[in-house]
């Protein structure tokens, strides 16, 4: 049986950061296992989904903004 | 409403690792998402929970728990460096420990407790009571794993 796509989420970052705010969201093992392989932590990946982008600024930024 | 109708269950004992460091959870809820079973807390209340302890844990701060204070504060590791009045390298230092104790200078540890506090604690006479507390405190060179117990602590947040 075909199952039919679930309707599009139009704004969904903000979406995800009510989601955040608000605290409904779960980190799975499997998160955590990938995670920690890529020695990321819980609130970085917090911090790009709120700000779109990393605070750690990249060498070639720096650079530039030299 | 969804939730309702997914598997649960309670762990006695649990390691969660995803703030970069063990931490112990007893009595932790756990749903079914997508076969797996999950964490079902509040990751925001235990983050707090968390960066609270890691103010009065009694035990020389880790690498992975300076680093993990320093991503919720949002800072770069200069602009952390700063604020302590150390350098860029330093914070990198205290950070490449991993799990082991950075090492940090006892009054820097103290400092970056205290500011912790400031930064968590809104009300004066909370924050004079656990200044006491952490400046009276002498740091034991073991780091040791902090335990919550998911039914109790994390309800009082």
């Amino acid at each position: 049986m075909l199952k039919t796509k679930p309707k599009k989420i139009e704004n969904l970052l903000e979406v995800i950061r009510d989601c955040i705010w608000t605290g409904r969201y779960r980190d799975t093992m499997h998160a955590v296992q990938r995670k920690n392989e890529r020695k990321i932590i819980l609130p970085e990946i917090i911090y790009v989904l709120n700000n779109d982008r990393h605070y750690e600024e990249t060498k070639n930024r720096k650079r530039i903004n030299l | 409403m969804i939730d309702i109708m997914r598997k649960q269950k309670t762990e006695k004992e649990l390691i969660y690792e995803g703030l970069g460091f063990p931490v112990v959870l007893k009595n932790v809820p756990m749903i079914e998402v997508r076969g797996k079973w999950t964490l079902n807390i509040h990751l925001n209340v235990l983050q707090k929970m968390v960066l609270l302890s890691l103010a009065h844990h009694p035990y020389d701060l880790t690498g992975n728990q300076i680093r993990f204070i320093r991503n919720w504060l949002e800072l770069t590791q200069s602009a952390f460096g700063k604020l302590f009045g150390v350098t860029h390298p330093a914070v990198v230092k205290w950070e490449k420990t991993e799990n082991q104790g950075s090492k940090m200078n006892l009054t820097t540890q103290r400092d970056l407790r205290l500011w912790l506090l400031d930064k968590l604690l809104k009300e004066d006479d909370e924050f004079r009571k656990a200044f006491k507390v952490v400046h009276m405190t002498i740091f034991s060179s073991n780091p040791q794993l902090l335990e919550f117990d998911a039914s109790t602590d994390l309800e009082a947040v």
